[in-house]
């Protein structure tokens, strides 16, 4: 019998690969434990900053809200009212029922341009590229603006889904017509089964994006993406325009 | 009082423990998850095995056959776990956890009947280490997937799968060289009986306060 194979030998081998063994695995568990803590931290660390991020957006949302209030006071007020108040004065020092009739006209469609803008008017009977039509109607004399539809499916849009599209879009416009100087607008919209796509382009002065932060309107319109859970994507280049990609899941239609 | 007699008494510890786990899964059986109710399961089968062990060891005075047994049975109960930690998506990992049950037992039943027809002295058995190592496979894979995925686990699956892990690994050492602890004469094999008796020990409290917080924590 060789020495290795007596009783001895074995029983001895036996307990240092035991031991052995016992510290490798313990070792190994410390440092799996280790890595499940690591774990854990990267993923409160991600929650508070996505906590953080959904409060920015929500105090932006609510500035939005507070200048878009004061917007509306000031278009009551310097347009609705001052022509209320020169009808007054006309009716009362000479009456010119054509003249009348005419502010009358006029006080009617700010009005109506009011209330639009606060409700989207027969939004439940109207479906998107209808209600994007209708909010470009107004431009199309002032800018080149070109529409393009692509839909494949029935539209079956939530009212929710129509309403914070539609409100990005007049967003942008404005935007791009007030700060990126645009003079010609492209919109792309895209309906699949699965997804939906919506472009907007414009000619502008463009960006730098490594420079410029988010204002007031981007961050509204991620807050209004993230309501509908979508998810957009920006591309800007000074003197080459903005671009901008809207993308909702059908889960989220 | 000589050694042997010391490990002979100290193994009623073990139908002890299992009787008092097995008592305590019942009294909060209702309350436990699926986990708490395979852990559970896990300990009834381990004492049903225990007593019927001694018994047919008592009648026959050869009970040898009942360790591939309780290897297959610890690899089923240990695959029944990982099989529902898998999640229903997992449809690959499931069925491969089938397939390896299903192989373990073809073997297993193989190597029964060859052992049944065997004498003490050519006893040979490999299924309860093949057994042992595949459910040391389970719980390293179980780990190295949550950390690759980067998925955290609670604390309780952690500590059940470390212990697991831990355990079986002492037990793959103690039964790869299970001929020399079946036919060893010189009764040093006594001293590593005792040691895997503790290993079982300390594993089948660990188990019951497993069951205990699982049946706190679903309170």
């Amino acid at each position: 019998m060789e020495k290795w194979e007596n009783s001895g030998m074995i029983a001895q081998g036996m307990w240092i690969i035991l031991v052995f063994v016992f510290i490798l695995v313990f070792s190994i568990l410390l440092l799996v434990r280790e890595n499940f803590q690591r774990i854990t931290r990267a993923r409160l660390e991600e929650e508070k900053i996505k906590l953080e991020h959904q409060q920015k957006l929500l105090e932006t949302n609510i500035s939005v809200q507070e200048q878009e209030r004061t917007r509306i006071a000031a278009d009551i007020h310097d347009i609705l009212i001052g022509k209320l108040t020169v009808l007054k004065i006309k009716n009362e020092i000479a009456y010119d029922q054509k003249e009348i009739d005419e502010l009358l006209k006029d006080c009617v469609g700010v009005a109506r341009r009011i209330s639009h803008d606060l409700s989207l008017p027969l939004i439940e009977y109207k479906d998107l590229p209808e209600l994007i039509a209708e909010l470009i109607a107004p431009w199309k004399p002032v800018f080149t603006i070109q529409f393009h539809k692509d839909i494949r499916v029935r539209p079956t849009l939530s009212e929710n889904v129509k309403i914070q599209l539609t409100r990005i879009l007049q967003e942008l416009i404005t935007n791009m017509i007030k700060h990126a100087q645009a003079s010609a607008i492209s919109i792309h919209l895209r309906h699949t089964e699965k997804w939906l796509f919506l472009e907007v382009k414009d000619n502008g002065k463009g960006f730098d994006m490594a420079q410029h932060s988010k204002g007031l309107g981007l961050k509204n319109i991620e807050f209004r993406m993230s309501f509908i859970k979508g998810f957009y994507k920006l591309k800007s280049k000074v003197g080459k325009g903005t671009s901008y990609v809207f993308i909702l899941n059908k889960t989220e239609f | 009082m000589k050694f042997l007699d010391l490990v002979s008494y100290a193994t009623y510890l073990s139908p002890i423990i299992l009787f008092f786990g097995v008592m305590i899964g019942a009294y909060c059986f209702k309350k436990l998850d699926r986990i708490g109710k395979i852990l559970v399961f896990y300990l009834l089968s381990m004492f049903s095995i225990d007593i019927l062990s001694r018994i047919i060891g008592e009648v026959y005075g050869n009970n040898l056959f009942f360790i591939p047994i309780l290897g297959f049975l610890e690899l089923f109960i240990f695959s029944m776990l990982y099989y529902f930690l898998a999640g229903k998506e997992e449809k690959l990992k499931r069925y491969s956890l089938i397939v390896i049950n299903l192989a373990t037992l073809i073997f297993t039943i193989w190597e029964i009947k060859k052992i049944a027809y065997a004498s003490l002295s050519e006893f040979e058995s490999y299924s309860k280490a093949i057994a042992t190592l595949i459910i040391v496979l389970f719980s390293i894979s179980f780990f190295l997937e949550k950390i690759w995925l980067r998925k955290g686990i609670s604390g309780a699956l952690f500590f059940l799968n470390s212990g697991i892990l831990l355990f079986y690994s002492l037990e793959l050492i103690i039964f790869l060289p299970i001929d020399f602890l079946i036919h060893d004469n010189s009764g040093l094999k006594f001293y590593f009986w005792f040691a895997n008796l503790i290993f079982i020990l300390i594993f089948y409290v660990f188990i019951i306060a497993s069951i205990w917080k699982n049946g706190k924590t679903q309170e």
